[in-house]
């Protein structure tokens, strides 16, 4: 049997267009196997921290966070923010950014880590995105992650151990320096089959082209 | 140990190039100019003036 196309993806919880890139990818899978294609698709996702300069309890809106930390205009956020409702809404999203609590991610990503290492990641990383743009959960507090963890299945009391022990903290960093030694600025960022780059939330058209010819390159290679 | 990064693989970028993405906590919105390029701009003006 075929290994499967293995699918890198770089992202925060704190980033719209990846809570709309994830859906957008999803489709492109679908749609490369409606097509025929026939490797099954195994995603990874490694941590990307947008914004490490946020406080893990930041006092304010989303408006405030752009407002005072990257120094844009109220209005011109705000247009920003009720634009990325409505472009999340057309995928089925539903955003929040009135009530969403703004927060450092680093816990989340090795929360992350950890789910991997349990084999549930996907599963947490939509529960995160949920929690973080439609529930306005905190998800820069352990005991918040660990019920978020629980939910999916992940042993609560090793949640907060593990992230209280900061087991996961280097492979959030090795995740961050390989962003970096790619040349990532920017998320969410796919990288498929090691071999096709595919940066920001693109069309599923696009995922599932580039699927289909990282597939063919692999047969015509084992051919 | 710290772990070091894995070799930078020679892949390819495909897809659309103006595909939105979010860089250092600010997100591209179709539409929507990313005021921070107004602030930088007048900084580098005012130091030019």
């Amino acid at each position: 049997m075929s290994e499967p196309l293995t699918i890198d993806v770089w992202s925060d919880i704190a980033c719209p267009w990846c809570y709309v890139g994830k859906r957008r990818f999803a489709e492109g899978v679908r749609r490369y196997q409606q097509a025929g294609g026939g490797l099954d698709v195994e995603v990874e996702y490694h941590s990307f921290e947008l914004a490490p300069d946020t406080p893990v309890d930041f006092e304010g809106t989303e408006v405030d966070f752009l407002v005072r930390h990257k120094r844009m205009p109220a209005p011109h956020v705000e247009q920003m923010l009720d634009q990325m409702t409505q472009l999340a809404a057309t995928e089925g999203l539903e955003y929040h950014f009135d009530t969403l609590q703004h927060t450092k991610t680093l816990k989340a990503h090795e929360l992350l880590h950890l789910a991997k290492a349990h084999g549930r990641q996907d599963e947490m990383k939509e529960r995160l995105l949920r929690a973080y743009f439609t529930e306005s959960r905190h998800v820069g507090h352990v005991d918040e992650l660990a019920d978020l963890a629980a939910e999916v299945g992940l042993d609560r009391d090793e949640v907060v151990r593990e992230l209280d022990a900061g087991t996961y903290h280097d492979a959030v960093q090795a995740d961050i320096d390989q962003a970096h030694a790619y040349g990532i600025n920017g998320v969410p960022f796919y990288v498929i089959d090691g071999r096709y780059g595919v940066s920001g939330a693109q069309s599923p058209d696009v995922f599932a082209r580039a699927l289909a010819q990282a597939a063919a390159e692999r047969e015509a290679a084992t051919s | 140990m710290t772990q070091q990064p894995a070799p930078v693989p020679a892949f390819q970028l495909v897809g659309d190039a103006d595909a939105p993405v979010c860089t250092d906590g600010v997100c591209a919105i179709p539409g929507v100019e990313d005021a921070r390029a107004d602030v930088r701009t007048e900084s580098r003006n005012d130091v030019q003036n």
